[in-house]
């Protein structure tokens, strides 16, 4: 509400001002949308209903992972001038957070100008009378008024009790004073003394408890502590998060499965769960749309979070929401408003996804609020997961978008991470049950079947599933059964049913579309049956597939290209061309991303069989 | 001599009204007969059929050598001819090989008349009785109809329904609906 006390000439001035200096608030931030790939963070975290969070009682400003990719962004002069600070700022590749964000851009999410120095001090073991006053930021943007209203008491100090104020004053004036008065008395008889700024001392010769009080003071009682570096604040960059005046937390408790990595072949994504505070946390995207895609409860299955990497969306606040053109990377809030979570680099290839965080600069003081940009600080990198891993998703308000994300033209097909995140392999054994196989059960290829049945078909042995009564092309009529879903029309099934007794009665049921429950077709199609046929398929393809000659070296398919070839004829023939980039209805998969997929999960299995 | 002359401009008078006339008999039969046929080719019903019987022997050929994994019986190979508002047709191809048909669905070709492939699809066949794979949408775009491929859901008697639409010389998906089965 402090914005509408602002007269609206200014207002109209400051917009006019970010308007037609050059480039808006010009910004480098479209540099950090380059394709290059964020090192693992190793972010610490906890598990949470088998689900990884960040451990905020371990994380402090400190010790967050670098920022990906340097930037800028410079305020114009009078923006700076009627904020009273300059709130431009400068990163480099590396720098942590507590380098570039200010005290200012967390003013309502961890209101840390709640804090005095005492409290950090007691929270990270601070000794304060070893901390020199020049590294207590706000100093340099104080006089000696400000300094007297933000402390209870100190003008009620006498001069000589206070050395930097009886510096300040012996250095400014050049007729005598009496040190031995109130510093209120001093300010009473001679107002304009109130101006003197502590700037101009060396104030790297005085320890922090020189001036009674200080410590002790909110840090938002000082002058213009918006435009303090969280460095510049002692002690500061290694609270914890949990720790801060608001204390990060999460914000909703929905949680999904990541089901399947897609790359930017993907086209076409409406239902969503990432977007921004402007656009909401459903917008969807129609080309590049690399995400991942949620299975679990129905708030969230089958939905997508589109990486930011590639979607830009509307975002930021008031007249600074112009920054960076008004965009930053799609994503969500899961931790509250004081970064966003964008998923970042996505390999189809590994089954595996990064997290980035972004932050955002506010400028707001008692007489302006410029509003806050579009988060667009970032990357920095954060958490990764593999295929199958729980994710923290936060509050699904299963809101609705009108608005479509943008494409920031980047293609991320054939990406790889360049090592597994430290995290995943651990932790994945834990969160997914083994799989039962024998590792011994190889194809001549040396190609283990068991896991490459469960590569193909993620069985859940529900060996009792009857499909849908459909046709094919041919006329060919009759239903999906067991686990595998083989067609009731398929020469050897109805081989093994019409061997059984009554078989020939119930497949004639198939046939005509009647009705049939699990139970029924267990008896005449048994799991045993089910997996015995399935095997034979899989012995065919590998067969087929190493028989066929791989482009890429001209030799047979051997390893995981032999995996990867029968991925692909499993799912489209094994005539189907080699390699080639089809795409199913959905356009969620094509021929050569199922084959780098499913050989990605055949590895996996085999590690969750226990065979490697 | 009068009489037998205005017999005679009477009778000159009389054939050249026949030619007339028949010439406009014949002029409408035409008209109506080109109008028939446009009608027709306009409504025409997109159904599969034979390859040979509709589709260019080039066009054929030029299908069935780009994939020499797949053993294609050029026999069994089915078509379905869409037309376009001037633009050429389209062909699409169903090869009903079972070596192009696995647990995602078979491989469909859209190709132009020129020779050109549109767009190539893997679709599932697997629907229920009476619902259409594709067909042409009443929408046009960029001269050819849209394409609707209907495709089966996890949920039970629900489908989906994805129209392609032709943009930048080629047919691009274009959005899906989804809807309760006959």
């Amino acid at each position: 509400m402090k914005f509408l006390k602002i007269p609206f000439s200014l207002i109209s001035g400051l917009s006019l001002a970010i308007l037609i200096s050059g480039t808006t608030l010009i910004s480098s931030q479209e540099q950090g949308l380059s394709n290059s790939q964020l090192r693992q963070s190793g972010v610490p975290t906890s598990n949470w209903q088998n689900t990884r969070l960040p451990n905020w009682n371990q994380i402090t400003f400190a010790k967050m992972p670098g920022i990906a990719e340097s930037g800028s962004f410079q305020v114009p002069i009078r923006v700076s001038e009627k904020l009273g600070y300059d709130p431009s700022r400068s990163w480099n590749a590396g720098q942590t957070p507590d380098y570039y964000m200010m005290l200012g851009d967390f003013q309502e999410a961890f209101k840390l100008q709640d804090f005095s120095l005492t409290d950090i001090a007691k929270t990270v073991d601070l000794d304060l009378s070893q901390v020199d006053l020049d590294q207590f930021g706000v100093m340099k943007f104080q006089s000696l008024e400000s300094l007297s209203e933000a402390i209870p008491n100190l003008k009620d100090k006498h001069i000589a009790e206070v050395k930097p104020v009886l510096d300040l004053l012996s250095q400014k004036l050049e007729t005598s004073f009496d040190s031995n008065q109130t510093i209120g008395k001093l300010l009473q008889q001679s107002p304009h003394l109130g101006k003197l700024q502590f700037a101009s001392l060396n104030l790297a010769s005085y320890s922090l408890d020189s001036i009674p009080g200080l410590a002790t003071t909110p840090i938002g009682a000082f002058k213009k502590w918006q435009g303090v570096h969280i460095n510049e604040i002692p002690g500061l960059a290694d609270v914890p998060f949990s720790q801060f005046p608001n204390p990060i937390n999460a914000v909703g408790g929905n949680v999904g499965i990541v089901d399947i990595a897609f790359a930017t072949d993907e086209q076409q994504r409406h239902s969503t769960i990432s977007g921004s505070n402007k656009e909401g946390f459903s917008v969807p995207c129609q080309k590049d749309c690399a995400h991942i895609e949620l299975s679990g409860s129905s708030a969230v299955s089958g939905k997508a979070w589109v990486s930011g990497k590639y979607q830009l969306v509307k975002g930021g606040q008031g007249i600074l929401s112009s920054v960076n053109g008004g965009k930053e990377p799609t994503g969500r809030h899961p931790f509250g408003h004081a970064f966003k979570v964008a998923v970042w680099d996505i390999s189809e290839v590994d089954g595996m996804i990064s997290q980035a965080l972004f932050f955002r600069a506010c400028m707001r003081n008692t007489f302006v609020d410029l509003g806050c940009t579009p988060y667009f600080i970032g990357p920095v990198p954060f958490m990764t997961f593999k295929e199958q891993e729980p994710i923290f998703l936060g509050l699904i308000a299963g809101e609705s978008s009108n608005s479509v994300s943008t494409t920031t033209g980047l293609n991320s097909t054939g990406f790889r991470f360049k090592q597994s995140p430290n995290s995943s392999t651990n932790k994945l054994s834990n969160l997914l049950p083994t799989i039962k196989g024998d590792c011994k059960n190889l194809h001549s290829s040396g190609t283990n079947i068991d896991a490459l049945i469960a590569a193909f078909y993620s069985v859940e042995e529900n060996y009792n599933l009857v499909g849908n009564y459909t046709c094919d092309s041919s006329d060919n009529c009759g239903r999906g059964l067991g686990a595998m879903q083989f067609m009731s029309y398929r020469p050897d099934v109805r081989k093994i049913i019409s061997s059984k007794s009554g078989g020939a009665k119930f497949l004639s049921k198939l046939d005509a579309g009647e009705k049939v429950t699990g139970e029924d077709m267990m008896q005449y199609f048994s799991p045993a049956e089910q997996q015995t046929l399935i095997k034979a398929d899989i012995t065919n393809l590998l067969n087929s597939a190493s028989q066929q000659i791989d482009p890429m070296t001209e030799k047979p398919f051997i390893g995981e290209r032999l995996i990867e070839r029968a991925a692909q004829m499993n799912f489209a023939g094994v005539g189907i061309p080699i390699d080639t980039a089809v795409s199913d209805v959905d356009g969620k998969i094509s021929i050569r991303g199922y084959g780098n997929k499913t050989s990605a999960k055949y590895f996996q299995a085999l590690q969750l069989m226990g065979c490697s | 001599m009068q009489l037998k002359f205005n017999k005679f401009i009477r009778l000159k008078l009389f054939k050249y009204q026949a030619i007339v006339a028949i010439a406009t008999i014949f002029s409408l039969l035409v008209t109506a007969f080109l109008f028939k046929a446009h009608i027709a080719n306009n409504n025409r019903t997109t159904t599969w059929r034979n390859a040979k019987e509709i589709a260019p022997p080039l066009l054929i050929k030029k299908v069935l050598s780009l994939n020499p994994i797949a053993r294609i019986d050029d026999k069994s190979v089915k078509v379905m001819q869409i037309s376009s508002q001037g633009a050429g047709d389209l062909y699409i191809f169903d090869l009903r090989s079972s070596q192009l048909c696995g647990i995602g669905g078979c491989l469909y070709l859209i190709y132009h008349e020129s020779g050109k492939l549109l767009l190539p699809l893997i679709a599932n066949p697997n629907l229920p009785p009476k619902e259409e794979l594709m067909r042409a949408s009443n929408t046009i775009n960029g001269k050819f109809p849209c394409l609707v491929v209907t495709q089966p859901t996890l949920n039970e008697n629900i489908l989906s329904r994805t129209k392609y639409c032709y943009q930048n010389q080629k047919f691009i998906r274009f959005n899906e609906e989804f809807f309760s089965s006959k």
